[in-house]
């Protein structure tokens, strides 16, 4: 019994600091939904594929809270489908970047200084060495 | 109302059984190279510690990740140029992982004395320092285990140079390392989504083989990459210290001066899918009679061909296969002619994701061995379980598995058996 209470007295802390956050970048710490019942129909189902491809590897929060004009948001969809386990095929693609613009669109130029502007490669090089 | 004693295991599956389905996912959690990359682990696991491809690739490229617009129309990136501006951190190279379980064990069978236990265990604590060394080709990766079943020990502590552009590299390494690394699929991995390897890779021979060692030697290694990593053909060489008579490793000089050797070719096609080939060549001292009047020492060779491969459909379903064969020297007395212990394994397993980080699966084993074509001994293993990731992040993982396996001791022919409940948690930060 000793030992075993030894031993939960060992994992304690690795669970506590198992809760511990690290975020990066500022997009990270807005809000990681979005209400999409106003949306169209087409729109609303794109969402659910958004959410489910573009939280794989990052949060989901990053997209929702980043601004960029169609040929960036055209780049960067294109990026991240060439990932090699990013799981995104051709058509699930088009529809992610149909429905980024489309909240683009609706949602975001409407009120941009709730929002952040893409970083450019640059500037994602100078946050690294920060 | 008590139990009846097969059913004594139940107060602790239930509640487990619960949190697997409806535990909440609030915590966020960052082992190192996720931290350094910020992304998740899913960026390069399918459920840590089972590699995808990405996960594959950043290990071939020496801890880099490989570059997303690798289109074809210009040259691929140098390795040496992969995230060479991100600034070094210590708390983006260290990690640490820890496991804690309870266990319901039963054995049985004609080889050893009925017996149950349970108990609470502390699996593992174990310390990682990894990652590129900024502005070179360098890396390195190290493994402390700081408590493993009573004791520490270093798994690993790997240095290596990798060269040439992200769609063709090539790498030299030095140091203790992984024998069987295997990862052109998970069903060459020895940790996929079970908390035990396979059988087929875990097993040990009347030789005292496993392939589950870590010598130390030196390593080379080619990767090639069509356009978007979306096939990988790579090989890998080595040359290690071979094995002290008890199977252990030879971490110094040693009389024994024979080396060993150890080939893989891995080839990554579609989505998430691989085929391995991996073969093995070494020899040991070998001691026979141990204690009796009539003991000797005799040096087998022994060699290892293994094929795997998996597949993953619809980024949901992983079916997992595999076979090895092992054919080592044997001599039974001192004097007689060298014969040969044989055995022809296979392994399958089924895993099925019902969404991100959380995953059923199914595994059997069956291995068919022979000593100096005598009659054939069977031994098999199948195992059922449940893990699922308890943050977004995928680093705190619960896991719940029941496995039962029999053995036939190909030298005496009786039988053991092991029943195994197993639920285990496991940090990664």
């Amino acid at each position: 019994m000793k030992k075993l209470i030894q031993r939960m007295i060992m994992l304690a802390p690795l669970a506590l600091a198992a809760q511990t956050s690290n975020v990066v970048l500022p997009q990270d710490k807005g809000p990681d939904k979005i209400d999409v019942s106003a949306y169209p129909a087409p729109q609303q189902a794109a969402y659910k594929v958004f959410s489910t491809k573009c939280s794989k590897c990052h949060t989901i929060a990053r997209p929702i809270n980043t601004m960029m004009k169609r040929d960036e948001w055209e780049r960067y969809v294109k990026r991240m489908m060439h990932k090699p386990n990013s799981g995104i095929s051709d058509a699930q693609g088009k529809q992610i970047f149909d429905f980024l613009i489309f909240d683009e669109t609706e949602r975001k130029d409407k009120n941009p200084k709730a929002f952040f502007p893409a970083l450019s490669d640059e500037e994602i090089e100078k946050l690294k060495k920060q | 109302m008590a139990l009846p004693r097969s059913k004594f295991w139940l107060p602790a599956v239930v509640p487990v059984l619960v949190a697997l389905v409806l535990a909440p996912r609030p915590a966020r959690a960052i082992p190192a190279f996720a931290r350094k990359f910020g992304v998740k682990c899913y960026t390069c696991h399918t459920i840590p510690p089972a590699l995808n491809k990405t996960g594959y690739i950043f290990k071939r490229l020496g801890y880099r990740l490989p570059p997303d617009e690798m289109d074809g129309t210009k040259a691929a990136p140098k390795v040496s140029a992969l995230d060479k501006d991100i600034k070094f951190n210590i708390t983006n190279t260290l990690a640490v992982i820890a496991q804690g379980s309870f266990t319901v064990d039963k054995t049985g069978g004609s080889g050893a004395t009925p017996a149950s236990s349970s108990s609470f265990n502390l699996d593992e604590a174990a310390l990682f320092s990894g990652g590129a060394v900024p502005d070179s080709g360098f890396s390195y990766f190290t493994h402390f285990e700081l408590y493993q079943g009573g004791s520490t020990n270093l798994e690993q502590a790997v240095m290596t140079y990798t060269g040439g552009r992200a769609n063709s590299s090539y790498f030299f390494k030095a140091g203790e390392m992984h024998l069987q690394e295997g990862e052109g699929t998970r069903a060459a991995m020895f940790y996929n989504l079970f908390p035990d390897p396979s059988l087929l890779v875990e097993n040990t021979s009347p030789t005292n083989f496993s392939l589950d060692q870590h010598p130390v030697g030196i390593g080379v290694g080619y990767t090639w990459a069509s356009n978007y990593f979306k096939q990988v053909l790579a090989v890998s060489a080595k040359v290690t210290n071979g094995l002290n008579a008890d199977g252990s490793e030879i971490l110094f000089s040693s009389t024994k001066n024979s080396k060993d050797y150890w080939f893989d070719a891995d080839y990554w096609f579609g989505p998430d899918g691989g085929v391995t080939f991996m073969a093995y060549r070494g020899t040991k001292d070998q001691v026979q009679n141990a204690g009796d009047p009539d003991e000797f020492t005799y040096r087998p060779i022994i060699r290892r061909y293994g094929v795997f491969g998996n597949y993953l459909f619809f980024d949901k379903l992983d079916i997992l296969g595999g076979y090895l064969r092992d054919d080592d020297d044997w001599q039974d007395e001192p004097g007689n002619p060298l014969t040969h212990f044989v055995s022809n394994g296979f392994r399958t397993e089924v895993d099925y994701y019902i969404q991100r980080g959380f995953a059923v699966m199914a595994r059997y084993d069956r291995l068919k061995q022979t000593i100096a074509n005598g009659p054939a001994n069977y031994s098999d293993a199948w195992n059922v379980g449940s893990e699922r990731a308890l943050t977004a992040l995928g680093n705190v993982v619960l896991r719940a598995n029941y496995g039962h396996e029999r053995d036939q001791d190909p030298t005496s022919g009786l039988v053991t058996t092991d029943k195994l409940f197993k639920i285990d948690l496991r940090l990664m930060w």
